[in-house]
């Protein structure tokens, strides 16, 4: 078997298995899997507000798996797509429900704004490793408990809307001006699954076609090498991880602007996003096109599940189960390589 | 006044508790080279292990044993991607975090019907008003600093840490040493999690572990890699928690969330060389192969 399609191949059994395990513990529990699939496969992608619910599940999940990605084009393990993302949903916010200047409260400068405080947030780590070599997995989950608690201050201090109490605070509502329209009404998928697609094609066409992208590929491949090659690699490392955090920022503002938070900034709303992303840049192996597919497949398991808990009374949290043991597969990925070799030799 | 300063110097001990037993865990694993940043998944899963045994036993030093089992379980299979597949350490943590966090969401599910915490279960007894377990936490992590730098097999664990080949040549079983450390990282962190179900509260909730796997990975490396300066990182991150508390009481002015950052503030800085220097043993996170010379 080539090399190539062992590759793609690792990706499809992981899920394939994950499902056949998914389907033991259901029909453990007493319940029959095939139903509770067919529920699930209803819930995901039969019918239009069913689709759209699927692909407003992915977008988020296709910008972290992007951020996570391109940081790793580089060599970088961006752990930090979560507080990222929290920092671009913050920027965000900031100029869609604060802003009154009907110039510069729409939703473009929001976007911009998330995506600068996403590069930001992203290039402190891509700094600290470039400069000082502090490990860029352990500043960026720092970060994201730093951010994770400037939320927390925000929401509660200035953000606050004023005169609602409660254990979970929110921010006034976004203005009319920046709201990222719907796509497919009456339903909540918005512009930012187009943006979400442009996105990846925008990164596809970085990696593949541009000096920058070969230089960030060089500096993943072998630092000292490129170094030499006149590479400047302080510049490229803190670029590669500073455009990560901009695709982190922009989910944020997506999940700001999109009308997921009923049109404002919910404690909270950025959820498990980032590390999910990187099971979605694993599951797609690190290609922008993949990484649709790894996120859409991960929205549709997200969108069914309700249908699959009402009427095949599986919980939904089964879903979490099947996500994790497809990432503990991925992550397996040499264990494959052996089998497969073995198989081959005997 | 004393009875203020008594009580946070308590609190300050009973916080840093779980974060110490964890970061002395995680020395254990990186000290070998493998880094572990499953410890939150195998946290988590220790204590819902430990509730979920105390709850159908009645006893919760099965319950504690029960968490040190399971969170051992996971930090082998951590052990098999990353050490026997040489696989990435750190998306194999990942996995595991999340395995974890899905695993126990669902067992709650599936066992009692709920979706945010367990029933009420057996606590663990308390010795001058703090859990037992808080006494047996920092005796271990004494023996741990003896372990580590005055035994053959503390002596062992470092050189294939610091350098496997040179290890290997001199007849040590590298793989073999790095399974131990794995493998007690996942039983210290199971045990920090048991702490959390049986010892701070007498129930599981969602999510407990939240984020101290993390802060004790942090206390870690604040730590310098070593036992004691473990405890020292996780008091002061332990600290940070407790006066928190105190400050929301008495001081109004400063957002308690400014204070709940100083551990990860604390942290970059030390890493960034503000506080000096901090040296991970050279061949951390890097797999090892035999074959590969």
């Amino acid at each position: 078997m080539n090399n190539k399609l062992k590759e793609a191949l690792i990706p499809v059994l992981s899920v394939f298995i994950a499902m056949l395990i998914g389907g033991g513990v259901i029909a453990y529990l007493g319940k029959n899997p095939f139903t509770a699939y067919m529920y699930l496969f209803q819930g995901a992608f039969v019918g239009k507000r069913e689709i759209a619910q699927t692909l407003l599940m992915s977008t988020p999940l296709i910008f972290t798996g992007l951020s996570v990605a391109f940081a790793f084009k580089a060599g970088l393990f961006n752990i930090g797509s979560q507080g990222q993302m929290v920092a671009g949903g913050l920027a965000a916010v900031a100029v869609a429900a604060f802003v009154k200047t009907p110039l510069i409260s729409n939703v473009v400068i929001a976007i911009i704004a998330a995506a600068a405080a996403g590069f930001i947030w992203a290039g402190i780590s891509g700094w600290l490793k470039a400069k000082l070599g502090v490990h860029e997995v352990i500043s960026t989950i720092m970060l994201n408990y730093i951010a994770i608690n400037f939320e927390q201050y925000l929401l509660n201090y200035p953000f606050k809307e004023g005169g609602v109490a409660g254990p979970s605070p929110v921010t006034p509502p976004i203005s009319a001006a920046s709201k990222l329209p719907s796509i497919l009404p009456p339903t909540s998928l918005n512009f930012g699954f187009i943006i979400a697609i442009l996105a990846a094609i925008t990164i596809w066409y970085i990696l593949e076609k541009t000096v920058l992208g070969y230089e960030i590929k060089a500096i993943g491949f072998n630092p000292t090498a490129s170094e030499n090659a006149g590479i400047n690699v302080v510049w490229g490392v803190v670029l590669a991880m500073g455009i990560s955090g901009i695709l982190a920022g922009l989910g944020g503002a997506e999940r700001v602007l999109g009308g997921i938070g009923q049109d404002r900034y919910i404690s909270g709303l950025m959820a498990s996003y980032g590390f999910d992303g990187i099971a979605v840049a694993l599951l797609g192996k690190n290609n922008p096109f993949g990484i649709i597919v790894a996120a859409i497949l991960f929205g549709a398991l997200r969108a069914g599940a309700m249908k699959m808990q009402f009427l095949a009374g599986v919980p939904s949290q089964i879903i979490i189960i099947i996500q994790a043991v497809i990432i503990l597969l991925v992550a397996s990925e040499n264990m494959f390589k052996a089998l497969l070799n073995r198989k081959k030799v005997s | 006044m004393v009875s203020i300063i008594l009580s946070l110097l308590l609190a300050t001990i009973r916080q840093a508790a779980p974060i110490l037993i964890t970061a002395i865990g995680a020395t254990f694993s990186e000290v070998t080279g493998v880094v572990n940043i499953g410890l939150e998944g195998m946290m988590l899963m220790g204590a819902f292990s430990a509730a979920v045994t105390s709850f159908y036993t009645g006893s919760p030093w099965a319950g504690v044993l029960a968490g040190m089992i399971s969170g051992g379980l996971l930090a082998w299979l951590h052990g098999i991607l990353s050490i026997k597949y040489r696989g990435n350490q750190i998306v194999s943590g990942v996995a595991i975090n999340l395995f974890a966090s899905g695993f126990t969401i669902f067992m709650l599910r599936v066992l009692f019907h709920q979706s945010g915490n367990s029933p009420a279960v057996a606590k663990l007894p308390t010795l001058f008003g703090m859990s037992i377990l808080v006494y047996i936490i920092y005796a271990i992590a004494i023996l741990a600093h003896i372990f580590i730098y005055k035994t053959v097999t503390g002596l062992r664990m470092r050189a294939v840490g610091e350098h496997p080949l040179a290890a290997d040549t001199v007849g040590i079983d590298v793989y073999k040493i790095r399974y131990f450390g794995v493998i007690m990282s996942g039983v210290l962190s199971g045990l920090g999690g048991a702490y959390l179900s049986l010892g701070a509260l007498a129930q599981f909730t969602k999510g407990m572990s939240a984020g101290r796997g993390f802060i004790a990975l942090a206390a870690m490396i604040f730590g310098k890699w070593t036992p004691i300066g473990s405890i020292g990182a996780s008091l002061l991150f332990g600290f940070a928690d407790a006066g928190q508390t105190l400050l929301q009481q008495y001081v109004k002015s400063i957002p308690p969330q400014f204070i709940q950052m100083t551990p990860y503030l604390l942290t970059l800085l030390a890493l960034a060389g503000v506080v000096g220097k901090a040296v991970a043993p050279a061949a951390d996170g890097q797999p090892y192969d035999k074959n590969d010379i």
